[in-house]
């Protein structure tokens, strides 16, 4: 006879604490990446939760403000590497932009393992999964995300 | 898929918003059931946020119109321009200078033997005698505006200044390169120190003079490969070769010295570097940093190189013949300015993608082709020159074209014109309206990546399909 798993089994203790992780992936590279990954039935952490975008460009400085801030403990951006963006120049554009933002972030006292910035093309299932694992590694090291977040 | 399911139901297909639970979920957490539903009932609240706010939105049609514009009536250019007329679309076909040809009117034959001279001849009575073809020639641009599909031309004839007008659909840029002017080596000093493009001129018209020369150094890489020109011009191996052959062929007891840094007869042509040695030319190799000098001995031309393997050595000549590389033109500036594309750091024109569009320029129905993008052999630019046109007939032979859906927009109350969205467009599709000094989009040209409402720092622009409101909806669900 086949076992039954138990109804208390899908309920998880409220003890282990597993991190919630946004990750902003861009449609053409990262995207497909991750569908790759998928495809490819390579494992990984299930603590993140995808937002589709059309380019790294796209991401507004203000989404991993305010995704910080609504309680997410960590983020990971990704789009195409360098030079293969499928508008061009957005993650070239993207770059630039987190470089100085999580200059930003350091100073404001927000752990740097939270805010992660990688590139993955949509043929690289397996190193999307490889980043997701260190990601999350990483935030469960620094515990839940505190400085930010609204507690009032 | 999904949304062509839409579309036939009658529905605006737009009104869509899919969350991957099989891909990035179910199949990548198999051994994890309830961490997996957890996720699973997240990636829902969240395509549920987003969807809250979609809005149906729609394709603007806009009418091609089915003529092209040439820019370079050389080899590259007249053959664009051929394929063109011979499928029936109007060209206009815009030459600087007042003959058609351009830098091929200096190359006889090919390595192979082939007769250039007649093969451009052939070409250029065919351009003019094409009815669909307008040749201007010693004609510059003057203005290109508008953008794919609908572009409006001003041409300035020389020395007239007379100016016409024409619309058309497509640019193609075909504009050429030069050779390197030398200023090394006594070149323009000394008349027995000549260009290799000046030797094959005397191989093909002033035999005699040649037969007399008993010793014929060339130097390769000349202008090439330094600080100045970093890239190899790919041609010149390949044309020292070929005139080194064919003076053998006319004098077999002529001594040809060739002076390189390394040879690359790029493809099969390495045949030809061996049938070269094997007929008696001599190669000997220098390095960058030991450039080969002349001196003058009387009446005699002395060629002194130093080898790592043989040290110095002295060659006294009767001729030198330098193989100066492909530079870009002076005017791609100035063009590249008119139609707003890019140029790399050697002043070539840039393609949108060195594997994926090889011949297109990232902004949309501008095209490019031969010498213009990069030093090349006369079959790669035949080659290119064909890609070039079949990749712009897939836009001619349309009667209207459809804008993205998904595309940016201005929110004029919010803008202050700062013009910052114009510095992260890749595709020129923002400009500052004269009129109120805001941002005004080009929703042809907009391919809605979003980088300028990322960076719109009075949160004036933005997405459609990919709204602000949508994405902060879907990181605020980790509040619920």
């Amino acid at each position: 006879m086949t076992q039954v798993t138990p109804q208390s089994d899908l309920v998880i203790k409220s003890s282990d604490w597993e991190p919630k992780i946004i990750a902003f992936l861009c449609n053409w590279c990262s995207y497909a990446g991750a569908d790759l990954t998928g495809v490819s039935r390579i494992q990984y952490p299930p603590n993140i939760r995808i937002v589709r975008v059309p380019c790294s460009g796209r991401i507004s400085p203000y989404y991993i403000l305010k995704s910080l801030q609504v309680g997410w403990d960590g983020l990971l951006v990704s789009g195409c590497h360098p030079g293969d963006c499928h508008y061009l120049t957005g993650n070239l554009i993207a770059r630039r932009r987190f470089a100085v933002l999580k200059d930003l972030l350091t100073f404001m006292g927000i752990e740097p393992e939270r805010v992660n910035f990688s590139w993955v093309s949509a043929a690289e299932g397996e190193r999307f999964a490889k980043i997701v694992k260190k990601v999350v590694e990483q935030v469960k090291k620094v515990g839940p995300i505190r400085k930010m977040v609204k507690t009032l | 898929m999904f949304q062509e399911t839409i579309k036939e139901a009658g529905l605006n297909p737009y009104l869509f918003q899919m969350t991957n639970i099989r891909d990035q979920n179910s199949w990548v957490h198999m051994h994890e059931p309830a961490a997996a539903t957890e996720k699973a009932k997240d990636l829902v609240r969240m395509a549920v946020a987003a969807a809250r706010n979609l809005d149906p939105l729609q394709r603007q049609k806009i009418k091609m119109i089915n003529k092209a514009l040439v820019i370079g009536g050389g080899i590259s250019g007249l053959n664009t321009a051929l394929a063109f007329g011979e499928q029936g679309f109007k060209t206009y076909l815009v030459e600087r200078e007042t003959e058609l040809g351009g830098y091929a009117r200096n190359i006889f034959t090919t390595i192979e033997g082939n007769n250039v001279q007649k093969y451009l001849t052939d070409l250029i009575e065919k351009v003019k005698s094409n009815a669909n073809i307008h040749v201007f020639t010693k004609t510059m641009i003057k203005s290109i505006e508008g953008y794919v599909g609908n572009f409006k031309t001003t041409v300035v004839q020389n020395p007239s200044g007379k100016e016409s007008d024409f619309e058309h659909g497509i640019v193609i840029v075909a504009t050429g390169s030069k050779e390197y002017q030398p200023k090394e080596y006594m070149f323009g000093e000394d008349p027995r120190v000549i260009l290799q493009s000046h030797f094959e001129k005397l191989l093909h018209t002033d035999i005699d003079q040649l037969k007399q020369k008993k010793t014929i150094v060339m130097i390769q890489c000349v202008g090439s490969r330094n600080e100045e020109h970093p890239y190899c011009s790919r041609v010149c191996c390949v044309e020292a070769i070929k005139n080194a052959l064919k003076m053998k062929e006319t004098n077999p007891n002529s001594n040809i010295i060739i002076l390189y840094r390394d040879i690359r007869t790029y493809g099969f042509k390495e045949l030809y570097y061996r049938q070269a040695r094997e007929k008696g030319v001599l190669f000997i190799q220098y390095e960058k940093e030991k450039q080969p000098r002349i001196e003058k001995n009387k009446d005699k031309l002395r060629v002194v190189v130093d080898n790592a393997k043989l040290g110095e050595i002295s060659i006294d000549t009767d001729l030198v013949a330098l193989s100066a590389g492909i530079v870009s033109q002076k005017g791609n500036e100035e063009l590249a300015k008119i139609l707003k594309v890019p140029l790399n750091d050697d002043n070539f024109y840039l393609e949108a993608h060195v594997k994926l569009r090889p011949v297109d320029f990232a902004t949309e129905g501008i095209f490019l082709a031969g010498l213009a993008h990069s030093p090349k052999l006369i079959e790669d630019c035949i080659a290119q020159s064909l890609a070039t046109v079949s990749r712009a007939c897939t836009l001619l032979t349309l009667d209207t074209i459809e804008s993205e859906g998904k595309i940016s927009f201005v929110n004029s109350l919010r803008c202050t014109g700062c013009g910052l969205c114009i510095s992260v467009c890749a595709y020129n599709a923002i400009s500052i309206n004269e009129e109120d000094g805001k941002a005004y989009i080009n929703e042809i040209l907009c391919k809605g990546c979003g980088a300028c409402s990322a960076t719109c720092r009075c949160s004036a622009i933005d997405v459609l399909g990919f709204t602000n409101q949508q994405i902060n909806n879907m990181i605020f669900t980790k509040e619920y």
